[in-house]
């Protein structure tokens, strides 16, 4: 079959040969570019392993084995698969939707740490609205108060504001009566259903540097969580980062890095209380 | 035969090989390996055997047949198609996306059809390109670059979608927050127009631009809140090394989000305090090692951030900045090496008559 379509093309190409100026048809040279296209054929057929080329001084299969030397034959299907790329990226146009992952909330934050005529507290306050309107999430920042030395609720919502939820707020004091203990010794971010299946989670959201907790945030939520959604809420807690080491550092605290957890005694409790937040009780909805 | 500027795809089976031989329309092939059109047989000249056999191995080794668009009705009536019946000639179902950016695009024309009907110069002036240093001029005076800001957002939110991540994200940042004159807008819309300026026009390279001017500064965030409000100058030794590690936290933020932005992208916000003549950070590169694009924002962020105050303490107004650049007058923590592109597009900004209000 392949013989005698080959003399058809011959005899194409010759009846063509009678000059018509430009009405023309050259189609020797169809002939010899759509040769030049490898085709490997599966699925129990012959493969065909090389080009064929018609032109007479056989300049480019003698190209393709320039440049690919003593792997030419192997090359064969990547040049295939080349072509089928080409093809596909041709007819198709893929469309590249922006997903900024809260990077954009964390500009705005950023703006506002640039902004001397607010204060920490607006930036918390932009943070919690911000989380509030777009996940339904319900913040409560802890920092160093560096007068008492300990963790303290430095901002939350309050019930005043629009779109809080009240049963949210009121179910707030059992829970952090529950689970403040643990949070104290929590060292990784944790969502109290980490499947995200529920619609009442509770995101747990430390702040460190170095060996150093620093502060954390309770997010409760109304509303059925993405798992994609979560990483956007991540980055917008961290950009309380500045403000928590703030704190830190006007308590007189220093971040530690090179802390020995196995040799000191009080460090087997941490160790215990690393464990523990673990195996903790943490899983348990808030009711 | 010269070949037409827009034809559309279709298959053998469209043809009716098997009961038609002569066509009133004109055949094309096209060849995926060059990406080309040939022209394959002239309307109305009959296709033999010989020709019918040739455009079968031709799609069986993955050739297309394609006909002129201008021709579309002729072939559809010959051969009783409709337009459903082919897939290239069907209307591509737009995302959301898409048909915002088309509606979008709509109420612009709309609106420069309006300005058009009531002034036909004003039409000529909102098809002209903006003006950096006319436009710098006029912020300057009122110290409002809001006007500067909304023309790049005009320019930016108008980015094809199908080119990159960055340049779709690029759009989307431009809509979202170039609505308002702060720090970070002016920046960004300044960095825009500079690169444009010097003949970079592309989208991927406005797109690698823009995105990191806004993200260059993120790693703040990660750094004390009083470093924010703290002049450079001011800073103990040990809040400065912190400061120098911004752009290593802002690019940790971005790979902590897993945001899809191009590698250069990256470069940029890395770069964007290495200087010249190496003396820059974090890797003290020098010349030509360092992206022009980074030079481009560190340049344009240490003036904005030298005239309202962040390097010394006290505000100068931009232009004097420049002009200080320009006739390198020393002054405490204003860094001149930029490379002498950076140096010449910079300096034209500035007009001689404010050399004159300095001087005073």
């Amino acid at each position: 079959m392949r013989k005698r379509r080959r003399n058809l093309i011959f005899k194409l190409a010759s009846k063509e040969a009678v000059d018509l100026g430009e009405q023309t048809i050259d189609y020797r040279k169809l002939q010899s570019e759509f040769d030049a296209i490898t085709i490997n054929r599966v699925g129990g057929k012959r493969r065909r392993t090389g080009p064929k080329y018609y032109s007479e001084d056989m300049t480019d299969e003698e190209y393709l084995k320039s440049v690919y030397g003593e792997d030419y034959e192997d090359a064969l299907d990547d040049i295939a698969q080349g072509l089928k790329n080409r093809k596909d990226q041709a007819t198709k146009k893929e469309v590249f939707h922006p997903r900024p992952h809260g990077i954009d909330q964390a500009i705005k934050v950023m703006n506002l740490y640039h902004n001397k005529s607010l204060n920490k507290l607006d930036i918390f306050a932009f943070m919690a609205t911000s989380l509030l309107e777009d996940y339904g999430g319900h913040s409560f920042f802890f920092t160093m108060d560096h007068e008492k030395n300990e963790f303290s609720n430095t901002y939350s919502l309050l019930s005043k504001e629009e779109g809080v939820d009240e049963e949210v707020l009121e179910r707030w004091p059992e829970l952090k009566e529950e689970m403040y203990d643990q949070w104290l010794e929590m060292n990784l971010p944790k969502w109290s259903d980490e499947k995200m299946i529920t619609e009442d989670n509770v995101f747990f959201y430390p702040i460190y540097e170095g060996a150093n907790k620093l502060g954390f945030v309770i997010v409760m939520f109304n509303r059925l969580i993405e798992k994609d959604q979560a990483k956007s809420i991540e980055i917008i807690l961290e950009t309380a980062r500045g403000i928590v080491l703030d704190e830190f550092h006007k308590a007189g605290k220093e971040e530690k890095y090179d802390v020995d957890l196995r040799n000191k005694e009080d460090d087997q409790t941490e160790e215990k209380g690393f464990f523990k937040s673990l195996f903790g009780k943490f899983g348990k909805k808030a009711s | 035969m010269k070949v037409p500027a827009e034809l559309f795809h279709i298959e053998i089976e469209h043809l009716h090989l098997e009961d038609k031989r002569i066509f009133p329309f004109h055949i094309y092939v096209y060849n995926p390996q060059s990406e080309t059109y040939s022209p394959y047989l002239y309307a109305n000249s009959p296709m033999g055997n010989d020709k019918y056999e040739f455009i079968q191995y031709i799609v069986e080794r993955g050739g297309e047949i394609a006909v002129d668009k201008k021709q579309k009705r002729t072939f559809l009536h010959d051969m009783s198609l409709k337009e459903e019946d082919i897939p290239s000639l069907r209307e591509k179902e737009l995302t959301e996306l898409e048909k915002k950016r088309l509606e979008k695009i709509q109420k612009k024309k709309h609106e420069l059809e309006l300005k058009q009907q009531s002034d036909p110069e004003a039409m000529g002036e909102a098809q002209k390109q903006y003006d950096l240093k006319d436009g710098l001029a006029a912020c300057l005076k009122v110290d409002n670059f809001l006007p500067m800001i909304l023309a790049a957002k005009e320019e930016i939110e108008l980015f094809e979608l199908t080119v990159s991540h960055t340049v779709s994200l690029a759009a989307y940042l431009a809509e979202e927050l170039l609505t308002e004159d702060n720090f970070t807008n002016r920046i960004v819309a300044f960095s825009y127009f500079m690169t444009k300026n010097m003949d970079m026009k592309d989208q991927e390279t406005l797109a690698d631009i823009v995105c990191a001017s806004f993200f260059a500064h993120l790693g703040y965030t990660q750094l004390d809140y009083s470093i924010s409000h703290t002049p450079q100058l001011e800073l103990t030794e040990k809040q400065k090394k912190k400061h120098e590690k911004h752009p290593g936290y802002s690019h940790h933020m971005l790979v902590k989000s897993g945001l899809e932005v191009s590698d250069r992208c990256k470069n940029i916000i890395f770069q964007h305090h290495e200087r010249y003549g190496g003396m820059g950070y974090p890797n003290q590169k020098r010349g030509e090692f360092i992206d022009i694009l980074a030079l481009i924002l560190g340049a344009v962020s240490h003036i904005f951030e030298f005239s309202s105050g962040r390097v010394n303490g006290s505000p100068l107004p931009l232009e004097l900045v420049i002009n200080r650049l320009k006739n390198k007058t020393f002054t405490s923590g204003l860094e001149f090496d930029f490379g002498d592109k950076i140096y010449e597009n910079l300096i034209h900004l500035v007009n001689i008559e404010n050399n004159k209000k300095e001087a005073a």
